[in-house]
């Protein structure tokens, strides 16, 4: 048994060092998209989802339309049209852009109704009291609204931003760097298949363990002092 | 004094650290019909349940007639029962639940056929006429294509109690049946009860808090606190002569509260 | 410089290949929800089994699905089967891993579904004396399945837009048809354009659907005469 797995260590590690410096890359490259991506999606996410609660039927239906068109097709499909199609109305941007562009937008509609969802599950007492207040519709939700629905909205923004993560890995097939593509890449050339994968599942794993820790402190700092026990 | 149909021998049972029995001896005779009174969590509904193999045991013995429960006879040792054995136990026990428990994807009339087509084995057509024939006993043959949503509580409660005859029980539990129905409801279920407890073929273990019917139809009355039985007996010498100062207590609170209502 | 205008007749000229694209992505989508209706069944039973080794080894391996990449799954199968002697069309590779990656969600569903059903039920039938599958087939299934039936059909459509992942190991669906067409006369718009309406169309009308399904089915259970 013993000669064995010494054998293996010996295949495993000097292919992990090799890979090592791909990886890192490409860990950056993912890590990148990722946070732009999610500040690209938290923007329209509050957009849209203010706007599609929206008395006023200019705001609301571009709103509606936005949300049902990002959800009604897949991030693959929004990836490639933007890659593929926009540079024939002029517009050439940059395989790493088009991938934040798509991804944020996708996640931002995904993202619009979680804000809708918690928006709306503020008790209607709270409308009243700011009605009675006389706060404008601005300072209402700013003070009083948001405030309150921000808290319901860290669990399901968790998830969607997992999701996210496990949506950089399509960028690679648009030809950008990132985790993925250079892992495939790395085993296309070596055909060092089980360590490989085994490697990038690790990492991915261990990126989603860091983004649920840093919604759990999110969630911590933005409920601080409140009653808040759950929300199911 | 005949034998004991139902016997329960040193029985102990925890949920987590909460110790609800601690050797528990309890006795009920062939076709008696014995209420069990007491203050909330003392273990009334528990002892059915665990009859009903409901719950576990976790020590003691709960023997019907001569044959274990919870046990089986394996070369002269006694070993914890196998599903089968412990199915073959529960053809002698019917239960009526205090949530009536009926099954709301089907028609009354199935949901009294159910368990006899299916364990009891008879034909459908058999059972169905058994189970119409319950229905109408409990006041509901017209109801019969009805499914458990259009019902109200006592019209569901009567449902089960047809179910549970259904079944051909030698032992009857009845489980707080009434404490789930509005006030007004309450009635109905408990002139059922008073015809299956009049015909006296059934052996009955009811938990209740309707002191008035206890009396009414109990041969004995237990009264249960802390995992042990303070004092049994005949209703009106429970009721009105109790010896224990607990149970004057219990009997007390309980009037009060009931005054007040 | 290329004209940005809608060329309708490159448009109808590209449409069968496109259909036939469809075709394929219709189909993966169909033996994907067969395997993950089933595999998400069976991981929901295992997790609920007695021995606890079974239970948490269930438990991992769908986590551990459901928190990587589909595409990284999709590639691992395509390339690890080879290496058990396996040889599979690519076609059959990326339905297997689509259906093993949804069945994980799938499993979820199932366990929400069944534990959503209240604990009086199972007592109500094992005071009946049935045994545990009759209850489990009679009472308690057909009580589980209508909540489940909307979640269920929002993963199939889930799968259904996930397809195109499939082209990475070279299946011709309908995406890697568009490209490939597009890449013929080099012109994308109309080929791209019209697999995204098709997606679009075809998710909401199914989501539409699942709606009126959701409506027709009674919240208590799968009735039962």
């Amino acid at each position: 048994m013993l000669p064995v797995s010494a054998g293996i260590d010996r295949l495993l590690m000097p292919h992990f060092l090799n890979f090592l410096p791909n990886l890192l890359e490409g860990a950056a490259v993912t890590v990148a998209i990722l946070l732009l991506a999610t500040v690209l999606a938290v923007i329209f996410a509050f957009a849209a989802g203010l706007a599609r609660l929206s008395g006023r039927s200019a705001v609301r239906i571009p709103a509606v339309m936005f949300v049902e068109f990002f959800r009604g097709t897949s991030a693959l499909v929004q990836l490639f049209w933007i890659y593929f199609v926009l540079p024939f109305f002029g517009i050439h941007i940059p395989a790493m852009a088009a991938a934040v562009v798509a991804l944020g937008l996708n996640t931002g509609a995904y993202g619009a109704e979680i804000v809708r969802g918690a928006v709306l599950a503020v008790p209607k007492g709270q409308y009243e009291v700011a009605t009675a207040f006389n706060f404008s519709p601005y300072k209402r939700m700013r003070y009083i609204i948001l405030p309150q629905a921000i808290p319901a909205m860290i669990p399901a923004f968790g998830n969607l931003l997992i999701e996210l993560l496990k949506a950089t890995s399509l960028v690679s097939l648009i030809t950008v760097g990132d985790i993925t593509y250079k892992s495939i890449l790395y085993i296309t050339n070596t055909m060092k298949i089980t360590e490989i994968f085994i490697v990038i599942l690790l990492v991915y794993f261990f990126l989603a363990q860091i983004i649920t820790f840093l919604m759990k402190k999110i969630e911590l700092q933005v409920t601080h002092g409140l009653d808040y026990g759950g929300i199911q | 004094m005949s034998k004991p149909l139902i016997q329960f021998t040193d029985v102990t049972k925890k949920f987590g650290d909460h110790i609800i029995f601690d050797g528990f001896n309890f006795s009920v005779f062939p076709q008696e019909i014995v209420t069990i009174i007491g203050p909330s969590g003392s273990g009334k509904s528990t002892i059915l349940r665990m009859l009903m193999t409901l719950e576990k045991l976790d020590g003691g013995f709960i023997q019907i007639e001569d044959e274990y429960v919870w046990h089986m006879k394996k070369n002269e040792k006694l070993v914890p029962a196998s599903e089968a054995h412990l199915r073959k136990m529960r053809k002698k026990i019917s239960m009526v639940f205090q949530h009536f428990n009926l099954f709301p994807h089907m028609t009354v009339l199935r949901n009294v056929t159910e368990a006899p087509v299916h364990v009891l084995k008879l034909e459908k057509e058999e059972a169905r006429l058994r189970a119409v024939e319950l229905l109408e006993t409990v006041g509901l043959g017209d109801k019969i294509d009805a499914y458990p949503a259009q019902l109200s509580g006592g019209q569901k409660q009567r449902v089960g109690i047809a179910r549970a005859l259904a079944m051909q029980p030698s032992i009857l539990l009845l489980d707080e049946i009434t404490s789930a129905l509005d006030p007004e409801l309450v009635g109905e279920v408990l002139d059922v009860i008073r015809n299956v407890a009049k015909e006296h073929r059934h052996t009955m273990l009811i938990v209740t808090h309707e002191m008035y019917f206890a009396e009414e139809i109990a041969d004995r009355i237990c009264f249960l606190e802390g995992g042990a039985i303070v004092e049994e007996g005949a209703p009106r010498d429970l009721f009105y002569n109790p010896r224990e100062q607990r149970t004057k207590d219990f009997l007390q609170s309980y009037m009060s509260g009931k005054a007040g209502s | 410089m290329i004209s940005f205008t809608w060329d309708w007749s490159y448009a109808i000229r590209v449409m069968p290949v496109l259909i036939d694209g469809a075709m394929v992505t219709l189909k993966a989508t169909a033996a994907g929800t067969v395997i993950a209706v089933f595999g998400g069944l069976l991981f929901a039973l295992l997790r609920r089994s007695g021995n606890v080794f079974v239970s948490k080894s269930a438990g991992f391996f769908v986590e551990f699905i459901r928190s990587t990449p589909l595409l990284i799954q999709i590639y691992f199968v395509y390339y690890i089967l080879p290496e058990f002697g396996i040889r599979m069309t690519p076609f059959l590779t990326g339905v297997i891993s689509l259906g093993l990656h949804f069945s994980s969600y799938m499993s979820e569903v199932y366990r929400a579904g069944i534990d959503g059903i209240p604990r009086g039920q199972w007592e109500a039938g094992i005071s009946l004396g049935m045994t545990k599958l009759r209850i489990f087939k009679d009472i308690i299934v057909p009580q589980a399945v209508p909540p489940v039936i909307p979640a269920m059909g929002n993963y199939v459509i889930s799968m259904f837009k996930e397809t195109p992942q499939l082209s990475a190991i070279t299946v011709l669906e309908m995406m890697q048809a568009a490209k490939i067409i597009g890449s013929e006369e080099f012109r994308y718009l109309e080929p791209v354009t019209m697999v995204g309406v098709i997606f679009l169309a075809l998710s909401l009308g199914a989501a539409y659907c699942i709606k009126l399904l959701s409506r027709k089915l009674p919240m208590q259970g799968i009735p039962m005469k």
